[in-house]
């Protein structure tokens, strides 16, 4: 799995630096967000609200907004992965190797994970350095709870993967789901700031339970205050994560049986 | 142990439903229809068929891509839908749009190496001779965007030989290139690929292509087989007499009656009269050895025998006759 992780990255790194312009963009715009949520986010302080752990707002969106994108990175990739296997006409030539179905599509998004890690990374550091945020967090404890966040949003990235196999356009869980979460899952908008029902229904995402958790341990929380985002983050990933790679496996096989591999 | 073996394949496509179709039963299209194939190792075959007939549903369904309904499918001895089956398998695609076009043919080629878990070092000396088999060295580190049809389609034949497969599946290989094009192809398969003792199958609809190339062939049409053999046999299976053209000089008519008269004869009949000279075409049955008789006769006559050719039926004239049986074609 190692060789095959490698060649994709190395692949897809390649084509992404050969759009120059997307590239750097990419780049600028990590810098353009962090200070424009610093400017925005200092003039609209809150003392009241409880941002879920965050002292502030600026720091409250802040994480968010790039755990978000890290996690969102595990939804989205695998079915733009094999979207663009099949427009791009290469997913027949790759399916043809040895290489598993699952294993193709993990490896292409692995590279589109990486860049949205280190985008995150980029933002976190930077609200350290420039702005003063999160210098006692809990390192640890911010791994401990975005790896099984992220197991979670790439076994329902697996999912989409398998409704784009079948379905090829208008695959319900990105859509559905990130509107869903964006809305709901405290990106931006506090959790307790909202209805009670909408509250209730904010708790089965499991962005919901990573952006506190991962919140808590930037503020420097112990273990015992994280385990629950924890642990019902590893129920969730058990959950989803081989579900959504029996169901990318079943999709594959039903597009063979279709002859529908490259089409879209 | 042969090197494509398949039995009984039967394939079906659900039809696309339109959005107002939703609720109705679904409705099927017939692919393939009871395929049967055996092609020896080392064999150069050709898939004939008119667009639609089901050659790229075949080969896909040799290569694993698409699962048959029914019927079994072996390469090399191995069960296609056996992952072991692949490293056995090489597919040469028609289609340009098989290539990640931001990337240098080498590095294309390097990503698909990986995937067969080649080694790095044996991987770049298998891509520099394989670059090298299909003149493309010089391009070996250009982007891929700015190929051109042929380059791209000699890009994929590299591909397709990069894990030195047993058997190699060409499909329409040749429909994106210029008449130069085309003749360097079926030579680089005729004189490099196959004389390696590779198994060839080339899907094609242009006749000449497959008369050039292959030892043997399927006709299918409609997803049928309709005739499986050699050229040959494929000639004598739309014209079993034998048709000879003599180009003489001298009094032609007097020579036709003794003609007709011999055992086997079917025909004789001047087809062009000029003042002296003239074509005399004759059809016999093709079993009777009735030529060194006609000779005889036609000196005896005292005709000056200029040339003698024997008219042989093309391929085009086999793959339009059987097109033209197919009950659309009689309606049309």
């Amino acid at each position: 799995m190692r060789d095959v992780t490698a060649a994709y990255l190395r692949r897809d790194w390649l084509v992404w630096s050969s759009y120059r312009f997307a590239a750097l963009w990419q780049v600028m715009v990590v810098g353009i967000v962090v200070a424009g949520v610093a400017l925005a986010g200092n003039t609209l302080v809150s003392k009241a609200a409880d941002f879920n752990g965050s002292k502030d707002f600026a720091s409250f969106v802040l994480a968010g907004l790039a755990f978000t994108d890290a996690l969102f990175a595990g939804l989205t990739g695998p079915s733009r992965a094999v979207r663009s296997g099949q427009t791009s006409g290469t997913l027949e030539p790759i399916l043809l190797t040895p290489v598993r179905t699952w294993q193709f599509i993990l490896g292409s998004s692995a590279f589109e994970a990486l860049l949205a890690f280190v985008r995150t990374a980029f933002f976190i550091f930077s609200a350290v350095v420039f702005l003063g945020y999160w210098r006692n967090a809990n390192v640890p404890g911010v791994v401990l709870v975005f790896t099984p966040a992220f197991a979670t949003f790439l076994g329902l990235g697996l999912l989409a993967a398998a409704f784009t196999m079948v379905v090829k356009q208008g695959d319900p869980v990105v859509g559905g789901y990130m509107a869903l979460s964006g809305l709901l899952g405290g990106t931006i908008i506090p959790v307790v700031l909202l209805p009670g029902w909408v509250q209730a229904i904010a708790q089965l995402l499991p962005l919901t339970h990573a952006l506190r958790g991962l919140r808590l341990a930037l503020d420097g929380a112990a273990f015992s205050t994280i385990a629950g985002p924890v642990l019902i983050l590893c129920a969730m990933a058990i959950l989803a994560l081989p579900f959504g790679l029996y169901a990318a496996t079943w999709a594959t096989k039903r597009a063979r049986r279709e002859g529908s591999l490259v089409v879209y | 142990m042969k090197a494509v073996d398949v039995r009984g394949v039967h394939k079906s496509f659900r039809r696309v439903r339109s959005l107002r179709d939703t609720f109705q039963r679904s409705q099927f299209d017939l692919a393939l229809a009871g395929i049967d194939l055996s092609i020896d190792e080392g064999e150069i075959f050709g898939l004939l068929g008119p667009n639609g007939a089901g050659k790229t549903t075949l080969i896909k369904i040799l290569c694993g891509l698409i699962i048959p309904d029914q019927g079994e499918v072996r390469i090399a001895g191995l069960d296609v839908t056996d992952g072991a089956a692949r490293r056995a398998i090489g597919v040469v695609y028609g289609d340009e749009r098989s290539f990640h076009w931001r990337l240098s043919v080498r590095e294309n080629l390097r990503f698909f190496a990986r995937l067969y878990r080649m080694p790095r070092a044996q991987a770049d000396a298998r891509i520099d001779e394989l670059l090298g088999l299909v003149g493309l060295e010089h391009a070996a580190d250009r982007r891929m965007l700015g190929f051109s049809s042929g380059m791209k389609q000699r890009a994929s034949i590299a591909r397709g030989l990069l894990h030195d497969p047993a058997v190699l599946l060409m499909d329409e290989p040749t429909r994106m290139l210029d008449p130069i094009g085309s003749f360097e192809l079926h030579s680089l398969i005729r004189d490099r690929i196959a004389a390696e003792g590779r198994t060839v199958l080339v899907a094609t609809n242009l006749m000449a292509e497959a008369e050039t190339l292959c030892n043997r062939l399927l006709l299918i049409d409609g997803g049928r087989q309709v005739l499986t053999g050699t050229v040959s046999e494929f000639r004598a299976a739309l014209r079993p007499e034998t048709v000879y053209r003599f180009l003489v000089e001298g009094p032609i008519d007097a020579a036709l009656e003794p003609i007709r008269a011999v055992d086997g004869v079917h025909e004789a009949r001047v087809d062009s009269h000029g003042v002296d000279a003239g074509e005399i075409v004759v059809t016999f049955d093709g079993r009777a050895s009735v030529l060194p008789v006609l000779i005889r006769l036609l000196v005896d006559a005292n005709l000056e025998i200029v040339s003698c050719l024997k008219e042989e039926v093309s391929l085009d004239q086999v793959f339009r006759a059987v097109v033209n049986r197919r009950p659309e074609a009689a309606h049309a």
